[in-house]
């Protein structure tokens, strides 16, 4: 009676319990054909394990010298630093205690998640003067789109759509999108970079903000915008950090 | 040794815990990182998924009877949750609408195409796999025991040898038909 398929796995990954492990064990010593099973499922295993590593990246990196609560306060978190703010109050008063270190590794997390990159994608500028590259995102039941910082010759040209879709697009210049649930950031690299934006009429909250500040609202269908729309209904908004409309 | 610190006003914060976490840490992080970044192609997720993995477990206060398997459990179940929130998956637009955003990122400078097209040719063996043999598959790859596999899947421990034995050969048979495709 020769091994069975599980036995010669469980031969290969030692994973064959100490008592009954013993016959198969016994019968690996006395049966050749069995033993050339194992070491074909084992040259078998290799390969596959050889190309799986292909797959791999670089793990992320882990500062031990990282300043967690420098960083931490001064960091746009999101949902990771939710995570680990309910961990670090989950575990206890640890980091709450006057003088009491934060545990090694959360220092660690903390320290490199506040490094760690975020998903971004870099738009290539076109290469005619053909609509650019851009981003879509479903506009949820709320959006915010962030322009880093102002441009003074930077202009955005928000279009309202029948589309279920936001859809941003570089018409001019270059720029990068950094993308989130609830959030959409692009960093304009040049002064003069233009934007069409098409958000749905549909959508149930979308805000653009410019260097912090609140420069279109659309709510359940209502736009509030210092931005005057041109003939076609399209609304030219300066990048150039306009007066903000109020809250 | 045992020592535990209470503060004034809190819960008592034992130190084998945070010794173990940090323990558990240290060992399981580049495997459950690797595991993750393989089953998704995704490295920045796979590093967010872990360390979120992590960050649960410390903030449970106490360690569960398996924790690597639990580990694994849990930021599988986030994984889950990242996928069904991708009904308002981001895409990239271009003129022709047609670049994925999310699949493996652009090889580096001085990578060969032929690195690349086995990459490729292994990413689309994987994600042929049904979901059972990717993941049994790619747990195995990384040392996880029998036991924690059959934990974080649900399987039956005593068959894991077998199932393992069928997924190593379903991606076998499906890697052979990339390298063969013209």
């Amino acid at each position: 009676m020769h091994l069975d398929e599980e036995q010669i796995q469980r031969v290969l990954h030692a994973e064959l319990p100490q008592a009954a492990g013993e016959p198969v064990r016994s019968h690996l010593t006395e049966c050749a054909a069995c033993r050339s099973r194992v070491d074909e499922a084992q040259r078998e295993e290799d390969r596959i394990f050889g190309l799986l590593r292909e797959l791999d990246h670089p793990l992320p990196r882990i500062d031990d010298e990282a300043s967690p609560v420098r960083s931490w306060r001064r960091a746009p978190w999101g949902r990771l630093a939710a995570a680990i703010l309910v961990g670090i109050l989950a575990a206890g008063a640890a980091y709450a205690a006057s003088g009491a270190p934060l545990p090694k590794m959360l220092q660690r997390l903390i320290g490199w998640a506040v490094q760690a990159p975020t998903r971004k994608q870099s738009i290539a500028p076109p290469a005619s003067n053909a609509p650019g590259r851009g981003i879509a995102v479903n506009a949820g039941d709320r959006l915010l789109i962030v322009f880093s910082t102002p441009t003074k010759d930077g202009l955005a040209i928000v279009s309202l759509t029948d589309d279920s879709d936001v859809e941003v697009r570089t018409l001019r210049g270059q720029a990068s999108f950094t993308s989130d649930l609830h959030r959409l950031q692009i960093d304009n690299r040049t002064d003069s970079t233009r934007f069409q934006i098409r958000i749905p009429r549909g959508a149930a909250w979308i805000e653009i903000q410019v260097g912090g500040r609140r420069a279109f609202l659309m709510e359940s269908g209502r736009v509030v915008t210092r931005a005057h729309p041109d003939p076609r209904g399209d609304y030219l908004l300066p990048l150039n950090g306009m007066p903000p409309i109020p809250p | 040794m045992s020592q535990s610190r209470r503060l004034a006003g809190s819960i008592p914060v034992e130190t084998p815990f945070h010794d173990s976490v940090v323990a558990l840490f240290e060992a399981n992080f580049p495997r459950l990182f690797r595991y993750l970044d393989r089953l998704s192609g995704e490295p920045e997720l796979a590093a967010d998924l872990a360390q979120e993995a992590f960050v649960k477990l410390y903030g449970r206060g106490s360690l569960p009877d398996q924790p690597e398997a639990w580990l694994v459990t849990v930021a599988l179940n986030l994984f889950r949750n990242v996928k069904s929130t991708r009904a308002r998956r981001h895409r990239l637009l271009t003129l022709a609408r047609a670049e994925s955003v999310l699949s493996d990122p652009p090889p580096p400078p001085g990578q060969s195409a032929e690195v690349k097209e086995l990459r490729g040719r292994v990413r689309n063996a994987i994600v042929q796999l049904s979901e059972r043999d990717r993941r049994l598959l790619l747990l195995r790859a990384e040392g996880y025991s029998y036991r924690d596999i059959a934990t974080a899947l649900d399987l039956n421990e005593a068959s894991v040898g077998t199932l393992l034995a069928r997924a190593k050969r379903a991606f076998s048979d499906v890697y052979q038909g990339e390298s063969d495709a013209p």
